[in-house]
């Protein structure tokens, strides 16, 4: 009887015991970690930023990709020449009359296109804008907004949109 | 598109001294509402005696508030 309840006893405070230990593991822990939160700060946003780095990296990425996809996916316009045969005619009707002394005048060449919609989605044309010049230098054509320019020839120009297919 | 050609013209461009262009721009948008440019530019081949794409700068697509093309 007296030996159970001595066991007991022991028992119990074998179990206060621990308990104890494990509160004072816990405290020391705590404390340790009071102790590094300098140090445990600075580390998180070194971590932090590093992961923001990534996810920007990835972010551009997919606009990257975004882009394409619309590259891929998006509408595009683009004229496609119909005619050109009067050119043709009037270069070979100067070659016929190639002689110096031969009296030519100037003749109208004329090109015809058309738009269309080699894209892949809808497009709503708004205006086109062309012009047809004899150039010994490409270089100055798109140094001017054809768009605002007085001296451009529109060719068609709507207030309304309208399916450009 | 029209333009006259004399015979001065035609020596230059059978010689490769210049060239008939025929270039310009399109304005559309797509069904979100965002607009486009796309500007092409065609060169008149005097051998092959039909028009060829020029230099692709100068065909490009781009929005409406950032395409201006710089030569």
């Amino acid at each position: 009887m007296i030996k159970t309840f001595l066991r007991r006893i022991a028992y119990a405070a074998l179990v206060v015991v621990v308990v104890l230990l494990i509160c004072a593991l816990v405290y020391g822990l705590v404390w340790l970690l009071n102790q590094l939160s300098p140090l445990i700060t600075a580390s998180a946003t070194i971590v932090i930023a590093v992961y923001t780095w990534a996810l920007r990296d990835s972010t551009n990425l997919l606009w990257k990709a975004g882009e394409r996809h619309f590259e891929l996916e998006g509408p595009f316009l683009h004229p496609i020449i119909q005619s050109h045969s009067t050119i043709a005619e009037g270069l070979k009707f100067f070659s016929m009359f190639n002689h110096p002394t031969s009296p030519v005048t100037p003749v109208a060449s004329e090109a015809r296109f058309t738009i269309r919609n080699v894209g892949r989605s809808l497009a709503l044309l708004k205006s086109v804008a062309a012009r047809m010049d004899h150039w010994r230098s490409r270089a100055s054509i798109f140094s001017r907004d054809m768009t605002s320019s007085p001296s451009s020839n529109p060719v068609r120009r709507r207030n309304k949109s309208s399916p450009g297919r | 598109m029209t333009i006259p050609i004399d015979k001065a013209a035609f020596e230059s461009l059978k010689s490769g001294n210049s060239h008939l262009f025929l270039y310009g721009e399109i304005a559309f948008s797509d069904l979100l509402g965002e607009d486009y440019v796309q500007t092409f530019c065609f060169a008149y081949n005097f051998n092959v005696k039909r028009f060829v794409l020029w230099a692709g700068r100068y065909n490009k697509r781009g929005r409406a508030t950032d395409i201006r093309f710089k030569v």
